[in-house]
């Protein structure tokens, strides 16, 4: 399971960041004292605009940012003092996390499950049953560079997952994706949650939230602003679908030039 | 250790899986040294050929008679005599030497015969007379010319002296013969201390430079080093991964250099005729030579190659880090070049200096100067600098600034 207390996390800005942004604001609150807790057996959705702090919170949870503030424990280790053990339990999968474009994906898959100590023998079952469940099976030895875009982000769930772990956490998994595909992906995540497992996404496609998730929190400008099941959102914004509850959120909770 | 062993089979066989990569890395190197060198042996020898078939164009103005004789029975010829009162003759050959029709001009004073003939009774009132010689050194041609006649007047100048005083024993006084005693192995060994050292340096640094900025900075940039920061391996195991599969890659560059510089040198040297030159040498090493340069030429790599690697995990992306790793290639080869023309002369502290004082313990260790605290001086201080640049990037590893421009 997952706990995450007060989560703070504040980007420094170099002066051309700042440029950038159009801000005289050296500091940039990317999540503010955000806490939530996840357990075995659930998926929980982070639904929020781009920007929101989706990202930086899920990656703040595998180790890749350390929090300016608050605490993140991962099946006890926390994520400061145990990264190592935190990254051993979790696969995580975003957007701007790539696999080599030169390398196959059987290569990989190999490579990445010998950086996890997986057993050769368990690491070739784990190969085969990812590989035929994604369909992957027939490009499996060509470069990664040569799969189309579904091909190749079905390759980075099933190299994210080789070593079979209890919390997958995954960042905006559908994006870019067809129907088909997409639809491939969120089944699995449903049959990862029938074996126990911890699924945490982000997403800002309503209706695969609607679908997908036990429960979710709405993060908006940094904060928290809403938790709990489809149904709790919808009584506490009193409309009756995520789209219209989700605006009604934003309308109240979001501020102009913060 | 797992990790370590995992990503340098990866590195490995990201390079040698790919054709491409090793037809420049390791085929192309051997075509183009053993290309450029036979091409410049051919052009070479055909310069020097050209130069010695040709027939130099010379004009000897005021000629004296003893020359005449002397030229006869040296069996020297085509050379064209003037009247030093032909002034258009001379001017049309003077004006020869810029467009190459005329090579050489040489021309005697008046009085010439008279002053070299004058024996040793009117010894008083001796002068020098001075011949004057016209050529143009920016001609091949003309300063080749310059020099035979040059030699020829030596030869008769001899002649005259002889004449002069009866004997030319005499008059030379003495000569001096050269016998050189000195250890071959240690003159070659001086010779490639001077050279090794500075190649070394430029080899390791040229074949590790292009591979080290993609294999970290290109992996930052293409988001793949992300994922593998995902793994539970510990962030020393990534960066000593990429140290030794780079340090691998680039000493194979380097060999791969350096044999075809054996194959095509020897074959250059021989095309231009000094094939003398290499005759007498050759340089055995001992073991414990060996065994020295060995442990030390390591040290040197893994410096080498950890900065390219600190230089690369510094920057944002591959455009960043090419730039920055230009300057510090010049300061390198700088380095080297001052090397080769200083010497430590053993004072201790010099040895500690990373990159000059390995550099120099090369030189030493060729000409078996070196002594065992240098030796271990400049090794522990190269395997020091190397394994603190490691931990500086295992460092970097660990910052999300570094890692993610967070």
């Amino acid at each position: 399971m997952i706990e995450i207390r007060n989560l703070t996390k504040i980007y420094k800005l170099s002066s051309g960041q700042m440029k950038k942004l159009k801000t005289k604001n050296s500091r940039k609150v990317a999540v503010d004292n955000i806490s939530f807790e996840a357990k075995k057996g659930e998926i929980l959705g982070l639904l929020g605009p781009n920007g929101a702090g989706k990202t930086t919170t899920l990656r703040c949870i595998a180790t890749l940012l350390k929090p300016t503030d608050g605490t993140v424990v991962v099946d006890g280790h926390d994520t400061v003092r145990e990264p190592e053990a935190v990254r051993a339990s979790i696969g995580f999968l975003t957007n701007e996390i790539k696999l080599d474009p030169q390398f196959s994906a059987r290569y990989l898959f190999d490579f990445f499950g010998r950086l996890h100590q997986v057993p050769e023998d368990k690491l070739k079952q784990r190969r085969e049953e990812l590989f035929s469940y994604f369909g992957i099976d027939g490009f499996e030895d060509k470069k990664i560079e040569e799969l189309s875009t579904g091909m190749k982000q079905k390759a980075a769930i099933a190299v994210s997952l080789v070593h079979d772990p209890d919390i997958v956490i995954f960042d905006e998994p559908t994006s870019g994706l067809d129907i088909i595909t997409a639809r491939s992906v969120t089944d699995y995540l449903l049959e990862l949650k029938k074996k126990g497992k911890l699924v945490i996404v982000s997403t800002h496609i309503m209706s695969e939230a609607e679908k997908l998730c036990d429960r979710l929190i709405v993060i908006i400008d940094g904060k928290k602003t809403a938790e709990g099941t489809l149904r709790d959102i919808y009584d506490e914004t009193g409309k009756d679908n995520l789209e219209d509850a989700f605006f009604e959120l934003y309308r109240v909770n979001h501020k102009e030039d913060r | 250790m797992y990790g370590i062993k995992a990503i340098v089979s990866k590195e490995l066989s990201r390079v040698f899986k790919d054709k491409k990569m090793v037809m420049s890395l390791f085929i192309l190197p051997v075509i183009l040294v053993v290309g450029i060198f036979s091409l410049m042996g051919m052009l070479i020898k055909g310069q020097i050929d050209d130069v010695q078939a040709h027939e130099p164009i010379v004009y000897i103005v005021n000629e004296p008679e003893s020359f005449e004789s002397f030229a006869r029975a040296a069996g020297i010829s085509g050379y064209t005599v003037l009247s030093d009162q032909d002034k258009d003759a001379f001017d049309t050959a003077k004006a020869g030497l810029y467009d190459a029709s005329t090579d050489l001009i040489m021309t005697f004073p008046d009085d010439f015969e008279k002053l070299v003939m004058t024996g040793m009774d009117n010894i008083d009132s001796i002068a020098t007379p001075e011949i004057e010689f016209f050529y143009n050194p920016s001609e091949d041609y003309s300063s080749e010319a310059r020099d035979i006649y040059m030699s020829y007047l030596d030869t008769y100048k001899q002649m005259l002296l002889g004449n002069r005083f009866g004997n030319y024993a005499a008059v030379e006084m003495f000569s001096v013969n050269d016998n050189l005693v000195q250890d071959e192995d240690k003159a070659v060994g001086k010779m490639l201390g001077t050279m090794l050292p500075y190649f070394i340096t430029m080899l390791i640094f040229a074949g590790a430079m292009g591979l080290g900025v993609d294999m970290i900075a290109g992996e930052k940039e293409r988001g793949t080093l992300a994922t593998m920061l995902l793994s539970p391996v510990k962030r020393e195991q990534i960066v000593l991964g990429k140290v030794f599969s780079l340090s691998i890659l680039a000493v194979m560059s380097a060999a791969v250099y350096i044999i075809s510089m054996l194959i095509a040198l020897p074959m250059l040297i021989k095309n231009i005729g000094g094939s003398d030159a290499l005759s007498g040498m050759s340089i055995n090493f001992t073991g414990i030579q060996i065994a020295q340069m060995i442990i030390l030429m390591i040290g040197v790599v893994l410096l080498y190659v950890s900065i390219i690697c600190m230089v690369a995990v510094f920057a944002r992306n591959v455009k960043e880090a090419s730039s920055y790793i230009s300057p510090v290639y010049i300061l390198v080869i700088v380095a080297g070049l001052i090397t080769m023309y200083t010497s430590a002369d053993g004072v201790f502290y010099k040895y500690l200096i990373p990159v000059y004082g390995s550099s120099m313990a090369f030189k030493d260790i060729l000409t078996r100067e070196i002594t065992m605290p240098n030796f271990l001086g400049t090794t522990i201080s190269t395997y020091l600098f190397a394994v603190i640049l490691v931990v500086v990037m295992t460092k970097a590893f660990n910052s999300e600034k570094v890692m993610f421009n967070a």
